[in-house]
């Protein structure tokens, strides 16, 4: 049962994007298109269950023992980037339209702070190796749904007739603040 | 002492691995890199295509659109200009 809770939690009422604020600037970059928005939720979804999984062993089996925890930002950083340029270039060899629509925000989720949030979490909370993967695949599942959400308002959104200082970025930004408040309502 | 070992001995399994799927499924085009370097590289997103390098690769498919860059149009890059039309006008 604890396992579906935090499932559900890292979804839904401890959102990554909507409830702690993690993450916002690929939430905002790349929602302009649906299309864009549900690539770049399945990519971060990838770069985070590898990344923590890696950091979990890392973590575990190399930092603790030689007593280097209090580095393991910066170890946690150097996992994170490589992840990041391997699967940059697995996707460029085999889903080639993916990246030419992903453009510079993959190489952008290394400073996702979404992904080192999470990674860093996993740890702070001592979570188990199936509480890892519970929550990382929740939490970034979460950060895909909101991002395809918000994307499909936008695209609805540009559409209508929106007075000119509101345009394109402020209105968006508006919206996700809207949001946001729907989402506080989960914990409540 | 411990700290150094531990950093240099993953970050050395790391480059290693990157390396090595780099070489393996990474495939370098000349003449796209060619094309790259002959544009100014500011990645000012004028001509629509937000940086240089995403421009170059869609000069592949329509070599005439490299009359969108503005910055090629100024007179320090004449020697580009002219390169890149004679590469693109065929």
């Amino acid at each position: 049962m604890g396992l579906i809770n935090l499932f559900l939690a890292s979804i839904l009422t401890q959102n990554i994007v909507l409830t702690r604020f993690l993450g916002v600037c690929p939430f905002v970059g790349t929602s302009d298109k649906e299309r864009n928005a549900v690539g770049m939720g399945l990519a971060v979804m990838l770069v985070v269950t590898i990344s923590s999984i890696i950091t979990y062993f890392i973590h575990y089996y190399v930092l603790v023992p030689t007593n280097t925890e209090h580095l393991r930002t910066v170890m946690f950083i150097l996992i994170i980037s490589s992840c990041v340029q391997i699967i940059e270039i697995l996707i460029k060899k085999f889903f080639k339209d993916l990246y030419s629509a992903l453009g510079i925000y993959l190489p952008l989720i290394t400073s996702n702070c979404a992904v080192l949030g999470i990674v860093l979490l996993n740890i702070n909370a001592s979570y188990t190796f199936v509480e890892v993967l519970t929550f990382s695949i929740g939490s970034s599942l979460g950060f895909t749904l909101v991002i395809y959400i918000f994307s499909t308002i936008r695209e609805k959104l540009e559409k209508n007739d929106i007075i000119k200082p509101l345009e394109e970025f402020p209105i968006a930004l508006i919206i996700a603040g809207i949001m946001a408040l729907l989402f506080s309502k989960y914990g409540a | 002492m411990q700290i150094i070992i531990v950093f240099t001995v993953i970050s050395l399994i790391l480059g290693l691995i990157i390396v090595f799927i780099d070489s393996k499924y990474n495939e370098e085009d000349d003449q796209l890199k060619e094309i790259e370097n002959l544009l100014p590289g500011i990645n000012c997103g004028i001509c629509g295509y937000k940086t240089c390098k995403g421009m170059s690769e869609f000069l592949v498919d329509k070599p005439l659109e490299y009359k969108k860059c503005r910055p090629l149009k100024n007179p320090e890059e004449l020697v580009a200009y002219l390169r890149l039309k004679k590469i693109l006008d065929e």
